[in-house]
This record gives structure tokens, sequence and C-alpha cells, in this order.
């Protein structure tokens, strides 16, 4: 009785290319005797290469002394071509001639046999190079389906965030100018914003952050952005909401994983802004006369213990600007080892004073870049919103 | 990050030197076994040479409080300087560790 990985290796395809009809025939019986039931042939180099093409073989026996193309040709050519070159080849060497193994793996042979051939050993080597050809071959699937999900988990992040038309209509409905950007790290992470209307004279603006990386810390962010969709009760009262959202957090959360939230609500009759947080990089409020503040935003990270979150209120009036950031900003380090200040970024949204949000946004970004050319390690999000006093609005986002 | 460790009864005082941050997942795994066997009732971070920490840092002094507390013992973080007292204070770490001035 055969075990499933028996069978597996017997059913794959082997292509024989030999010039000598009797040694052909020899091989087709050995191999078929062991009990492989895919085993085609070929008479020279170039006959071997269209049957591999066609057949896309996962071994190949070659004899070295052929006409038309030899062994060495036929190695060379299958390694150059990305349809074949994974394919491993065994090759078929004289007895006494050594260098003629140098060579054939210079050519891009896998392993040789010598002739004359003893049927066992021939078994033998083609059982251990399907086994490794299998096994990879199992890793690259592997590795290939995990980053498809991982693209499409990808894909899922991004569509929480706001697009573009959604941010049109907030800026529409709010007069506020509103500019983001959402630059993504090859990983998944743990960060997202986003802006809702609580009322028509009030809405709501967040930046979370789960810590970690990768696909924990995004499952844990989608928790948090579910809790916040159906707390909905609390949504025009920081403190309570980042209360209550803490206390569905702790019953699940693991120890070491938490979140750091930004969660405002800009009232446009009260001309305020009321907000709460749980220790996330402090956002900066930009006057319309130039003066500059960062919030306060000490407080516990959500998940890692009971607490109680105060809301923080503050005038914000029409050509008053917040601007909100992820910690990528403030933590990448440049090539001395030093960090962005949060001073640097305030006194450069203070020379955009009266500038529009995207003015403001693009200044940022440029400080950015100037400061860490590396690739990113973390996601950066910023986000930019102005009050206006009239129309015309302006929407900008980019990803 | 690199750390040392020294044992005196009932005080297990860890020094942390450098950066803290995920990438010392595996190195701090050893920190916190260390402290689930340990038989001290006290177990002092000292992060005088500690020149940074991020997010995942926090969670690990996290993990270890919380494998502390499974076997009665306190930790104290003592002596932030510069970036890590900032994020303490942002943290509001004093309210779930004891956080200190000094080392002592």
């Amino acid at each position: 009785m055969l075990t499933p990985s028996e069978q597996r290796i017997l059913s794959c395809s082997i292509l024989v290319v030999d010039d000598d009809e009797t040694e052909r025939v020899f091989l087709c019986k050995a191999l078929t005797a062991a009990g492989y039931r895919d085993v085609r042939v070929a008479s020279d180099g170039s006959a071997a290469l269209r049957r591999a093409a066609e057949h896309r073989p996962d071994l190949i026996i070659l004899d070295l002394m052929m006409p038309v193309m030899d062994g060495y040709e036929c190695c060379r050519t299958v390694r150059r071509d990305p349809a074949l070159s994974r394919i491993p080849i065994l090759v078929l060497t004289g007895m006494r001639e050594s260098e003629d193994c140098v060579a054939a793996f210079e050519a891009g042979a896998t392993d040789f046999v010598r002739k004359p051939i003893i049927p066992d050993e021939l078994r033998a080597r083609m059982k251990s190079l399907l086994e490794q050809q299998l096994s990879l071959a199992d890793l690259r699937n592997y590795r290939e389906r995990v980053a498809v999900e991982l693209e499409s988990a990808r894909e899922l992040q991004s569509a929480i965030l706001p697009d573009a038309r959604h941010l049109e209509d907030m800026g529409h409905q709010h007069r506020m100018q509103i500019a983001a950007t959402c630059r993504s790290c090859s990983e998944l992470g743990g960060d997202f914003w986003g802006m809702r209307t609580l009322y028509p004279s009030q809405f709501a603006l967040w930046i979370a952050d789960f810590s970690g990386h990768g696909v924990a810390s995004a499952l844990n962010a989608f928790r948090l952005h579910a809790y916040m969709a159906e707390t909905s009760d609390l949504a025009a009262y920081p403190g309570s909401y980042l209360t209550r959202l803490n206390e569905k957090l702790l019953p699940f959360a693991l120890h070491g994983q938490f979140a750091t939230l930004f969660y405002g609500v800009v009232d446009r009759v009260t001309q305020r802004l009321h907000y709460a947080a749980s220790g996330c990089p402090p956002p900066i409020l930009l006057r319309q006369d130039g003066g500059t503040e960062l919030l306060d935003t000490r407080g516990l990270p959500l998940g890692v213990a009971l607490n109680s979150y105060p809301t923080h209120s503050v005038p914000f009036g029409p050509g008053d600007t917040i601007f909100l950031y992820s910690d990528a900003l403030v933590e990448s380090m440049d090539d001395n080892g030093a960090f962005l200040a949060e001073t640097d970024v305030t006194a450069t949204c203070a020379n955009q004073t009266g500038n529009s949000a995207t003015t403001i946004l693009q200044a940022v970004e440029a400080q950015f870049n100037a400061h860490v050319d590396d690739a990113l390690l973390d996601d950066l999000t910023l986000v930019v919103c102005r009050r206006v006093l009239d129309f015309p609005h302006s929407i900008a986002t980019r990803t | 990050m690199q750390y040392d460790q020294t044992l005196i009864p009932e005080q297990r005082t860890i020094r942390l030197r450098g950066t803290f941050t995920f990438t010392d997942h595996t190195t701090f795994r050893s920190v916190i076994e260390d402290i689930g066997r340990g038989q001290e009732s006290l177990v002092v971070f000292d992060c005088a040479a500690l020149e940074y920490i991020d997010s995942a840092g926090l969670g690990m002094l996290l993990l270890a409080k919380s494998r502390a507390e499974q076997r009665r013992a306190s930790v104290t973080l003592a002596n932030p300087q510069g970036q890590v007292a900032k994020v303490f204070s942002l943290s509001r770490f004093d309210s779930v560790f004891a956080v200190t001035p000094s080392a002592s």
C-alpha cells in the first residue's frame, strides 16, 4: 500500500531524453516498473525543449551526448526559460568522465547518475529530487495564497477609510476643507481614521491605531471600528464614548495589545471642538490668527484596564484648522536616528496660516519626506480639516 | 534593545538600554519568562538608559506586568528619560504602573 506522498511522487510527469533508443526503452521500462505512470520521451535536446514546453514535466532525465542539441545546451536553455527554469534535471554521465559532471552542474543540472544505470539508484535519486520539488512547490503555493489573502485584507482595510466622495459630502455639509493622505507600509497595520455626521451642525472625526503590526493588529482595528459603529448612542459625548469603547474591548483584549484613539466632535453652533483621547500623538490646532496648540491626548490606551476618559473642549471657529496624524509622522527616524519633533510640525503648520487644507497637508508631507527617505516602517496617515466661512469648499484626497 | 538583570532578595532589577520596539519581541519574551519563574516580590525596569520605546514596547511592558501579577509581584518603571518619559506620560502608564524617578 502506497502512502499519499508516494502516490504523489509516482504521479509526477517525467521526461526522458536520450538519443539511443535502447537506452530510452531501458529507462522507460525501469520507470514504469517503479510505478511512474506519466513517462514521456525525446531523442535530442531541441525535441526535449518542445516536449517540456508542452507538458511541463516535474523532472527531466537527460543524456549529455546527443546530436542536434546536446544535454549541456539543453540544460542552459531550460534554466534561461522562466516557465521551465524550476524543473529539476537529472543528467546521465559516463563512468569515467568526472569533468562531465562539473560542466553539467555549471550548465544547470540538479543531480547526476552514472552509466551504466542501476535502476535502484536511479529511482532513489528521482524520489529525492521529486520530494524536494514537491515541497518547494507547496511552499510557493502557500506563499502565493498568503500574499493574495494579505492583499485582499489590505483592500478591506482601505475600504473602512473615508473615500473621496464621502469627504466631499462632509466638506459640503459642514463647510470644511478636508485633505487627507494614507500611505500604507507593506504590512497590514492597525491604523484607521474617519468622519461622520452626527447632527446637521455636528460631526465627529477620529484617528485610531491598534498596537503592533500585521494580521492581529488589523483584526483588532476592525473590531474597534465595529464597536465604534455600534456605540453610536454615545457618539456625541467623546469621554463617555471612549469609556464605553474601552469597556467593550477589555473582555477580549489580549495582554499587550491596545489602541490609541483621538475622537473629536466639532459643533458649529457652539463653535467648539469636544474631544477625548487615549494616548495618541496630540493633534495640532492651527488658529485663524496663526496661533497653534497641541491638544491634550494623555490617557490610558484602550484595552489595558478599566478607565474613565474625560471630555476636553476648546474653541473651534471658522478659519481654525485641526491636523490629525498617525505616530509614523513623529516616530520615523532619519539617517542620524533623530525624530521629527511635534514642535517642528507645529512650526510648519504655523507657516501655512491662512492657506488651504491641501496646502497645509502638502507642506507637512514635504517636511516628512525630507526627514525620512527610506521605506515606511509604519502606516502614515495625515488629515487636515479646516473650517471655512463660505463656499467654495475644497476637497482633496490622495492614497 | 539590550538588557541586564540583577537579583537581590525580593527585588529583580532589569536595566533596559537602547530602543525598545516590535523587533525586540523575542528578546523580551525571555525577560517575561524569567519574571514568571522568579520569586521576588518587586520587579523594577530601570529605564535610565532606554532611549526610545514604541507602542509594541509598551505592550511588552504590559505583558511583563500581567505575568508578574500572576504570581503577586508588582512592577515599577524607574527613571524614564526623554521620549520614554513622554510616552509613559502620554499613555498614562502611571495609572497602571508605579513610575518612579529613580531605580533604588
